[in-house]
């Protein structure tokens, strides 16, 4: 864990799990992590009964006649399988509690992921009908705003960027949506 | 310091607000002026490159001519032109949205696919069509066509390759198919691309090209043309090559794949009838012609009232009976 | 004409000062195309393509492959800067690119990116030139079973590269393959898991999903932690590769070019699964795999040549046949069908400038790229100076725009977004991406091809053994599953013991 860098958020890693967790030593999560653990495993479960009960109504057909149904049924098998057989091992290894930064969470930023996340939402939602420069613009806007304080600048930031990306990608061949402005060509 | 912010941020603010009145106010002015005033969209239900695509864009090229404005090609791709089709049929009718489509939009439909129906447009006309042929490898067991059918008559289940469910040429196929009673067996592979090498390598013993395909493959002496569902002499290939027609005597229709302009059902009638005549002027060039031959697609014009109310609920009938045959149609 | 002569003639082509300058031309945009995610040069090809109505098929060829080309670079720059994957080619580069960036070695991760890409697309040039017909003869000779066989051959060696827990990369895997489900069944025609979305029946794009899975929850998990610290270590080592990187890349740069071309040739995403490849095996042989995931070079340096190479081995069936290999090939041949220039097996003999021109072309973009991208490091790498608080909404509306950008539709942004909640969830939780979205990659291949073997075979398993390549393939896959099996076998017989 202290080869990590410091400014890594907790289990900030890219692709692959950390190297570390392939030593062979048993793994000690925090409790709240063990909780998370155990959740998103019972997520699995469900989502492979899910998957079984909506491929069987495909049509299975058999191993030498393959209906659309039927990798779709035995992943959801396996996956079931697999993810009980992980509950049993997390749950078997009682956690204990961890010296590392890892369970304190900023809950404070939270907010701001929060923001982030509804304004990255709203964008395709708006795209299409109010077009791409008011999009951009009040996305923008609200992206810039909840990192830094100065309205005027964001604003005019905002428009900025909004206006040179629309020539910029045009040019590069990317079709934006007009929406209101249609008038305008 | 407070107070700069705050004027800073209402001229902004008015600026923002007058800016968007003009905008929309623009808009209002634009639908008083003579169609077409302002760039039309037209749009195609498939990737860059294809022969849909190579379609839309030739007539674009040549509307841009006629209409006077630019005609900017749009590609919608996505669920076998079910989304490009969903979103002609959602357009303003205003002239300014227009689709090139083919027969997907009613295999769609008749797939149970489709948030759209056939009452959401409106047919302007229709100008080109797409080639497909029967191809075997060049050293294949059948020279002719009447061989490959006598073999398949006695030995049912020959697979044959196609470039994907309810394609133009899987329907076609399956149309002769059904009417040849060759019990043929289709193996769905993912376009010309795939369906080249399957029958050059011998994986699969024939296959629907599509035109373009074909004629490269036959320049090369790689594949021999066993049959092609249109004249071929129409899409410049050897007059010599069986046509669906002669090889059925006539009695057999085949499902020809044209592609159409189509539009938002409740468009105007003026700006149908120019639209349609646009077309129609388009196909007697001979330079989009000659455009559509290299691509090995034929041109053939039909106007829309004759689509509407002759060839197409027939034609539809006709799809709508090979695909339940084929076990395509929504049940 | 021969090999020699038509290369030469070829060059001269191409250096005439027009056509220099639309090579050049095209590698420009295609580079800004590339470094921008999401955003293909599909759609640059084709604004530009009514421009070429007008010049030679050989200057319109150059002008539109450069695009192509210059894309192919650029697409890794932000998976290093950022770990944005801007193709799916470029999603391996990801997994320690970032990390070397986020060390202050961004520099010497884009020039041996680059550089690895100039190696790997000369070496499969050369390749092309020489082998065009004969591996075009054995490409032929693959048929569904056979693709069924290497691409189940290539998932045992890609499992090398997962890391940590077993049962986490096999839920990933299993995952991985349920996405790649969703959509309109290609050999039955049913729509799977589509719950009446019209934009899910072509199924879950994988790059919205990747630059979510990456992009987006790496900035999320930024936005966690307190924002003035720097996300990157402000000292910038080096700006260019330095001898023991060199001396560590040299290996996978050679293996990472013949693996890249000869599975170019195959039908597919080739780009994507020889980067993986790459990945895998360099992993497999590392002395320190251990290092891989943490910014090792040779994660970078393999994959790079690879995706290269591939594309470079994805023009046999091109110019032999005449079968595009991708959406961005098929809009050359439009080009080429409109100037009346029929690719297919006879373009050598009909059209040799424009084979030859092609093929020299293909040199001159890579070798310009090189000389384009080297420069611009030192411009990458001051991007990175920029802070977050700025950073951070830039990289969204590129992410926001390239996804839209893909097919013009709002679904696939709302896919990107749910992704990347996903993939901050799944990395907050110790889950490794890669082995998702590689899974999802080759399912629905391994799917599709099993099915139509069958077709073909008539319901009959053994289609697989009774046809050599296949036989083979699949006898050499049995090998190393047992001896996985082994190796794991002892590894947990040590746990026990300890």
């Amino acid at each position: 864990m202290s080869t990590k860098p410091a400014f890594q958020g907790a289990g900030s890693d890219p692709g692959g799990s950390a190297a570390q967790c392939n030593d062979g030593v048993k793994h000690e999560m925090s409790a709240p992590a063990h909780r998370s653990q155990i959740v998103l495993t019972f997520f699995w479960i469900a989502l492979g009964l899910f998957v079984i009960i909506l491929s069987y109504g495909l049509g299975i057909g058999g191993l030498s006649n393959p209906g659309p149904g039927l990798m779709p049924f035995a992943l959801g098998c396996f996956l079931c399988i697999v993810s009980l057989y992980f509950l049993c091992e997390i749950v078997l290894k009682q956690g204990s509690r961890d010296k590392d930064v890892r369970e304190k969470k900023d809950r404070t930023h939270f907010g701001k992921l929060g923001l982030v996340l509804a304004a990255l939402f709203a964008y395709p939602l708006l795209l299409e009908p109010l077009g791409f420069l008011i999009t951009s613009f009040s996305v923008l806007f609200v992206l810039f705003r909840s990192m830094s304080n100065r309205w005027f600048t964001v604003l005019l930031g905002s428009l900025f960027t909004a206006l040179i990306s629309y020539f910029l990608f045009t040019f590069l061949g990317v079709q934006l949506p007009k929406g209101i402005l249609k008038g305008l060509s | 310091m407070a107070m700069r912010k705050k004027t800073g941020c209402s001229i902004a603010g008015v600026a923002l607000l007058v800016a968007l009145a003009f905008a929309s106010a623009n808009t209002s002015w634009a639908a008083e002026k003579k169609y077409p005033s302002r760039p039309v969209e037209i749009v195609c239900g498939y990737p860059p490159g294809g022969a849909m695509d190579m379609t839309m864009r030739i007539w674009a090229k040549h509307l841009e001519k006629r209409l006077g404005v630019s005609v900017v090609p749009v590609n919608k791709p996505g669920a076998g032109a079910i989304i490009a089709c969903t979103y002609i049929a959602n357009a303003q009718p205003d002239g300014y949205t227009l689709g090139s489509v083919g027969d997907h939009l009613v295999i769609n439909i008749i797939a149970g696919r489709a948030k759209y129906s056939l009452e959401d447009f409106r047919y302007v006309a229709m100008a080109t069509c797409i080639a497909n042929t029967l191809a075997v490898p060049a050293d294949s067991q059948w020279k002719t066509i009447q061989e490959f059918m006598d073999y398949a008559k006695k030995n049912p289940g020959v697979k044959y390759a196609h470039p994907g469910i309810g394609s133009s040429a899987h329907i076609r196929a399956e149309n002769f198919n059904k009417f040849a009673n060759l019990k043929l067996v289709p193996v769905a592979l993912k376009g010309d691309a795939e369906v080249v090498p399957a029958v050059l390598g011998k994986h699969i013993p024939i296959g629907v090209l599509g035109g373009a395909a074909a004629k490269a493959q036959l320049q090369a002496g790689k594949i021999r043309v066993l049959m092609s569902f249109d004249a071929p002499s129409e899409i410049g290939l050897d007059p010599k090559i069986p046509d669906l027609q002669s090889v059925f005597d006539k009695t057999v229709p085949d499902v020809d794949i044209g592609s159409y302009l189509v539009v938002p059902r409740k468009t105007p009638d003026e700006i149908v009838t120019l639209l349609e005549r646009a077309m129609e002027d388009m196909t007697k060039d001979p330079e989009f012609v000659n455009e559509f031959r290299s691509n090995v697609m034929k041109v053939k014009f039909i106007d829309g009232t004759t689509l509407t109310q002759k060839i197409l609920p027939e034609k539809n009938a006709r799809i709508e009976a090979v695909m339940k045959e084929a076990g395509l149609a929504a049940k | 004409m021969d090999v020699f002569s038509g290369i030469l003639s070829g060059f001269q082509t191409v250096l005439s000062p027009m056509n220099f300058v639309f090579c050049f031309g095209g590698v420009l945009i295609g580079t800004l195309v590339g470094v921008l995610p999401g955003i293909g040069p599909v759609g640059a090809m084709s604004i530009l393509l009514p421009t070429t109505y007008g010049l030679s098929p050989v200057s319109s060829i150059i002008m539109l492959a450069g695009i192509f080309y210059g894309a192919m670079y650029g697409g890794s720059t932000t998976s290093i800067l950022v770990n944005i994957p801007g193709e799916a080619a470029s999603v391996v580069t990801c997994l320690d690119g970032y990390q070397m960036a986020r060390k202050g070695r961004a520099g010497p991760a884009l020039g041996i990116s680059a550089l690895g890409s100039f190696i790997g697309g000369t070496f499969s040039i050369f390749g092309l030139v020489f082998l065009v017909f004969p591996l075009a003869e054995t490409a032929l000779k693959l048929g569904p079973p056979e693709y069924f066989s290497i691409i189940f051959m290539s998932m045992i060696i890609l499992t090398y590269m997962a890391a940590g827990s077993f049962a986490k990369a096999l839920i990933m895997i299993i995952t991985g393959l349920l996405l790649g489900t969703v959509g309109i069944d290609s050999v039955s025609g049913v729509a799977r898991f589509s719950f009446g979305s019209t934009s899910l029946l072509d199924g879950i794009g994988l790059i919205p999903a990747a630059m979510g899975l990456f992009g987006i929850s790496e900035v999320f998990t930024n936005l966690e932690v307190e924002i003035k610290r720097s996300v990157f270590e402000t000292r910038i080592r080096h700006l260019l590769p330095t001898v023991q990187d060199w001396k560590r890349s040299i290996g996978p740069v050679i293996r990472g070019s013949f693996i890249g071309f000869f599975l170019g040739i195959l039908p597919g995403p080739s780009p994507v699964v020889s980067s993986f490849l790459s990945y895998s095996i360099e992993k497999k042989i590392s002395k320190e795999p251990e290092t891989f995931g943490q910014g090792a070079i040779e994660g970078v340096a393999g994959p790079e040549t690879a995706n290269n190479a591939a594309t470079g081995g994805s023009f046999v069936p091109l110019l032999a046949l005449g079968i595009p290999p991708n959406v961005s090939m098929g809009l050359l041949l439009g080009a080429l069908m409109i100037h009346n220039v029929i690719p297919g097996p006879l373009l050598i003999t009909q059209h040799p400038d424009v084979f030859w021109g092609l093929i020299s072309s293909m040199y001159l973009g890579n070798a310009m790229l090189v000389l384009l991208n080297l420069p611009l490091i030192g411009i990458w790498v001051k991007i990175l100076k920029i802070p977050y608080r700025l950073l951070m909404p830039l990289i969204l509306l590129c992410c926001l725009i390239g996804a839209y950008s893909i097919n013009n539709n709002v679904v696939d942004v709302v896919i990107m977004i749910l992704f990347g909640i996903a993939g901050y969830i799944l990395r907050k939780l110790d889950y490794g991406l890669a082995p998702l979205i590689l899974a999802y990659v080759l399912g629905p291949l391994l799917e599709t091809h099993f099915r139509t073997s069958l077709i073909m075979s008539d319901g009959n398993l053994a289609i697989f053994m009774q046809r050599p390549i296949s036989c083979a393939t699949l006898g050499v896959s049995a090998i190393l599953l047992i001896s996985t099996g082994f190796s794991y076998y002892r590894q947990m017989k040590m746990k026990v013991i300890q």
